[in-house]
């Protein structure tokens, strides 16, 4: 629904009416109005448009990266297996909040920054995954034999290992997407993320929790968002791996 | 055909492979998969390779297709360095592998996996005609090319199998084990399809086994192993009618007794000892030791020299009986 945000029928979520702030629900706006009058509706729908930008695009680029470097340190082992993988203890050592706090504090709050930090945060899951079921599919007959016809490295690793470690990667990645929007938005409720006055489902509940005691609807709502989100994306992402899985009936049929 | 000149193809000298085995958190010891080995295989033959699981005989065939590096030891293929060799030339020594489940990448199609291999080798003509001849060679006919492997018998992933690494026309093909994971039925067939490539496609092949009859029906020439050594090498015909090793007679007795008739006699059951306690244990003398019934002081002492029968016959035994 939030795709086609342009095309709906609501109130622009950045134009409020000083005069009706904090209202609860009514038949003008159907979620009550926030601290400055604004349609909350327009507003979560809006807000969440862009934690699910961030979200998907940092988790994207943070799938993308640790598979990257989960292949080629699975599969060539020795010095670049023990460099990457040094890296990635350290990274995984750190709170990747705390990293994203600390780029923040470094660079100054924004949307890039939070993308980074998510990249940051999620790609030494996915290096530590890869690794490790490269590590057993390297050994498999099949990619033996594919060295034995001399195919190169990069064939090798992207027609022979990688379609039959997907599975892994799909799973961990719909997973991911939830833990994404969750860390958007808990950047956006300690004001580290997207700036106002652009909506976000994190910032939203933030800069209502001053007013949770006389206008509960200003938080419950996105929170409420929030959590379906999440729960979708967790429930998404455990169908996924058992259909993708290839000890499963499912494929091929 | 065993009588025929023939020149050698695969020539290995003092072949090694060490493993460091730790048995607890400080106490680690040398594991001798492969002690010292000599081995040629002749172009155009079937060496059997027999061996009970721990004999290093898998160990020795990943050597001979330079996916090990040995720890000591040389190798050569065709007169040349086999790790030179194998830099210029890497599709002409291929393997066929024990377990069909594996072998073959689950996410291609048959006809995707033999022309993969086509592209690999030299081949330029038309790969959809020559997928299909390779899989009449096998025995498939053209359909299969459209199957997934998960939708294949056991038997037919082993010919796609084979018909993958004869694909490339190689030179020399290690053949590890490949009838072991399947039925009786399937495993005479597949026999009798390797011997049936083997005299159109003339590639030498080292037939590994731990079966001693499956190795005597495919091979010209078999080699005994027991604990990283080779302990008799012979022809089939003269292994059959005079096996000299106490480790060879054991084998012979441990054939079910319907075929066991065919050796005259000459079976020799041994003591059962623990496998990893036999391989791990540093002794000077003959590995056999402590199983064989023959043994005495000089076996304890020293390493069994070999003797050589006839010129192709050579047994390493020091108190051999005829």
């Amino acid at each position: 629904m939030s795709l086609i945000a342009d095309l709906l029928p609501l109130s622009n979520p950045l134009v409020g009416d000083l005069s009706k702030t904090l209202r609860p629900p009514e038949p003008n706006h159907v979620l009550g109005t926030d601290e400055l009058g604004r349609d909350l509706l327009s507003r979560i729908v809006y807000g969440t448009r862009v934690s699910l930008t961030i979200a998907f695009i940092g988790a994207t680029l943070g799938c993308v990266i640790g598979v990257m470097l989960g292949l080629i340190s699975g599969y060539f082992g020795g010095v670049t297996d023990f460099m990457v993988m040094r890296v990635v203890d350290a990274l995984l050592s750190i709170p990747s909040i705390l990293i994203a706090i600390a780029l923040v504090a470094l660079t100054g709050p924004g949307v890039i920054n939070m993308i980074v930090a998510l990249a940051v945060g999620l790609t030494p899951t996915y290096v530590r995954l890869v690794r490790g079921v490269v590590m057993q599919t390297k050994n498999l007959e099949f990619v033996i034999a594919a060295r034995l016809l001399g195919l190169s490295s990069v064939r090798i690793l992207t027609k022979h290992i990688l379609p039959n470690i997907s599975y892994v990667i799909v799973a961990q990645y719909t997973l991911d997407l939830g833990v994404s929007i969750l860390f958007a938005a808990g950047l956006g409720f300690l004001g580290l993320g997207v700036q106002p006055p652009t909506p976000e489902l994190g910032s939203i509940i933030g800069s209502g929790k001053a007013y949770m005691s006389i206008a509960p609807h200003v938080i419950i709502y996105p929170g409420i968002v929030l959590a379906v989100l999440v729960a979708g994306f967790n429930l998404l992402g455990n169908a996924l791996r058992d259909v993708l899985d290839p000890t499963s009936k499912v494929m091929y049929e | 055909m065993s009588n025929n000149v023939r020149s050698a193809l695969v020539k290995a000298f003092n072949l090694s492979k060490y493993y460091r085995v730790s048995l607890s958190m400080f106490k680690k010891t040398l594991l001798k998969a492969v002690d010292n080995v000599n081995l040629t295989i002749n172009e155009d033959e079937v060496l059997g390779l027999l061996g009970e699981s721990g004999s290093g005989k898998t160990t020795l065939g990943k050597m001979l297709v330079a996916l090990e590096e040995p720890t000591s030891g040389k190798i050569l293929f065709n007169n040349e360095d086999l790790k030179e060799y194998v830099r210029k030339r890497r599709i002409d020594i291929q393997m066929v592998f024990q377990n069909p489940d594996t072998s073959l990448n689950p996410r291609m199609r048959v006809g995707e996996v033999l022309q993969e291999a086509l592209e690999a080798s030299n081949f330029n003509g038309d790969y959809s005609d020559e997928v299909e001849r390779l899989l009449n060679d096998v025995g498939l006919d053209s359909t299969y090319k459209h199957y997934y492997p998960h939708q294949l018998s056991g038997g037919q992933k082993q010919r796609v199998a084979i018909a993958r690494a004869l694909a490339v026309k190689p030179k020399f093909l290690v053949a590890d084990e490949i009838v072991s994971a399947l039925d009786a039925s399937v495993k005479m067939q597949i026999l009798k399809l390797v011997i049936k490539l083997q005299k159109i496609y003339r590639f030498s092949m080292l037939f590994i086994s731990h079966d001693l009859p499956t190795t005597v029906y495919v091979s010209d020439r078999i080699s005994v192993m027991y604990s990283g050594k080779i302990v008799e090498e012979a022809t089939k015909e003269e292994l059959i009618k005079d096996p000299l090793h106490p480790y060879t007679r054991h084998l012979i007795a441990s054939i079910p007794s319907l075929y066991s008739s065919l050796f005259n006699g000459k079976a020799q059951k041994l003591k059962d000892v623990s496998n990893e306690l036999q391989a791990t244990t540093p002794v000077g003398g003959c590995k056999l030791f402590s199983r064989c019934p023959y043994a005495t002081e000089i076996c304890k002492a020293l390493e069994p020299p070999e003797v050589s029968v006839s010129k192709t016959h050579k047994v390493f035994c020091h108190m051999y009986v005829r």
